[in-house]
């Protein structure tokens, strides 16, 4: 069953040990009282709660969990954590250990390639995805989707668990595939440093893509990142090939079509919530990326 | 050879219908809808989806999708074999091959069903011996029910959850 209960560390077999977390299992159900783990070399896994709060430690660096977001672990990593709050509830999903391997070479290799060398690479690091970001609606569904084929009767329902699991797994190894090729573009010397700024500027672009909508400064961006802000507008701009402001415009842009092609809103209030005062500016700004006004866009 | 008792299953079930008829339902993209699959989309090695009464052929790929399911519950698999007539094997679950065979016993039509190369360790040997057949038994009473009564057994509410019958 890939559904389990944390070690319970009253037990006898582990009031002395460290508690072993299986891979291959979501770890999801309530914690009643205070939950502590001590530190043990993690499988590669994506952590999250479904309800309440707790702070992990990832190799020294500390991160406060909660329900909206979500933080990735990857294989070998150093992994401690706790839940303080009575009545919390984890959603802590741990991979096979072979899986990863295999699907990264399903995606990147063809069948030939695969029937002529069977045997799997070794796992792909996700060092470079290790940085806490908000938990997407994506993800939200598969771990309420395995909780519930993890205690249902269904036919086959196991089949089904894998799958999932198998897509979430895949979705992160793509993601993993895009911030190696990002990360290479960081003109620095060390790879610990590169896979650090990396880490925090990709945290920063996650936390604009949520808050998109509002108003947003350049010292609030480079915060996110711990960096200061000219550093960070240079350094973003390496990466990501666009500033953080023309990033932020684009985003807000790209939403705003969004909203204009499926849904009935007037456009004056879309550009209103995403935060544009003058419509004027928003319609030029419009047209500039997509090469037609926004009233003309609906029109058609 | 000793073999794994928990590495292979088989199933068969008797149906008043002709073979042409049962090995459609496998080997049809529409055919399977019918009795099994909310979507089946197979693809030829060119890339080309068969149409949904077109026959699969050996090497096609395919993915599946399940009423009572989002589309994150997506299974992925392969056509290994086909001979057009009555034998027809595809991988399915971490790719054990089932290979289902389709013959005449006492005036009915035999639907048989073997599932093998199951994982025998520990950990998930009866998480697939178990699931796999259970999932089948179901659904192959379904094919039995569709093909001889046109009765459609499965849950096709998103919102209706852990039942047999999806």
């Amino acid at each position: 069953m890939i559904l389990q209960k944390l070690p319970d560390p009253n037990h006898p077999n582990n009031r002395d040990a460290v508690p072993v977390l299986h891979d291959h299992v979501l770890f999801a159900d309530r914690v009643i009282n205070r939950y502590e783990c001590p530190e043990h070399a993690s499988a590669f896994g994506l952590m999250t709660l479904q309800k309440g709060c707790g702070r992990l430690v990832i190799n020294q660096a500390p991160y406060d969990l909660d329900a909206v977001t979500c933080m990735p672990v990857n294989s070998g990593s150093r992994l401690s954590f706790s839940l303080p709050e009575k009545d919390t509830a984890p959603a802590f999903l741990f991979f096979d250990s072979a899986l990863p391997g295999a699907i990264h070479r399903s995606l990147v290799q063809s069948h030939a390639q695969l029937l002529d060398c069977p045997e799997p690479d070794q796992n792909p690091d996700f060092s470079l995805l290790e940085y806490r970001s908000n938990k997407d609606a994506d993800l939200e569904q598969s771990l309420r989707l395995l909780i519930r084929l993890g205690k249902s009767c269904s036919s086959f329902s196991a089949l089904k668990a894998d799958a999932v699991v198998r897509g979430l797994l895949e979705r992160w190894v793509v993601k993993n595939a895009d911030a190696l090729q990002l990360s290479a573009r960081l003109e620095v010397v060390k790879p610990a440093t590169r896979n650090e700024l990396f880490r925090r500027l990709s945290a920063a672009r996650e936390w604009i893509e949520a808050h998109c909508e509002a108003h947003i400064s350049l010292n609030q961006m480079a915060g996110v990142a711990a960096m200061n802000s000219q550093h960070f507008l240079r350094l973003f701009k390496q990466v990501f090939g666009a500033t953080p402001y023309r990033y932020l415009i684009d985003l807000r842009l790209d939403r705003a079509r969004e909203r204009i092609e499926n849904s009935d809103q007037p456009v004056s209030d879309i550009c209103k919530d995403l935060g544009y005062e003058s419509l004027s500016t928003f319609s030029g700004l419009f047209r500039r990326r997509f090469g037609i006004p926004p009233n003309q866009l609906r029109i058609l | 050879m000793h073999t794994n008792p928990w590495s292979e299953f088989k199933l068969r079930v008797n149906i008043r219908t002709d073979i042409r008829k049962a090995f459609e339902c496998f080997t049809t993209p529409g055919g399977l809808e019918s009795w099994f699959l909310r979507q089946a989309t197979f693809e030829n090695a060119a890339g080309d989806v068969r149409r949904k009464d077109e026959p699969v052929q050996e090497g096609d790929t395919y993915v599946f999708y399940w009423h009572g399911y989002p589309d994150t519950a997506v299974e992925k698999g392969k056509v290994l074999s086909t001979n057009g007539e009555n034998r027809f094997t595809f991988t399915f679950s971490h790719n054990c091959p089932v290979t289902i065979s389709i013959y005449p016993e006492c005036g009915e039509t035999i639907v048989e069903l073997v599932e093998s190369n199951l994982p025998t360790d520990e950990a998930t040997m009866m998480r697939h011996y178990v699931g796999d057949s259970k999932g089948w038994i179901f659904y192959l009473t379904n094919l039995k029910s569709v093909l001889e009564t046109g009765y459609d057994l499965r849950n096709r509410k998103l919102e209706l959850t852990d039942v047999i019958t999806a």
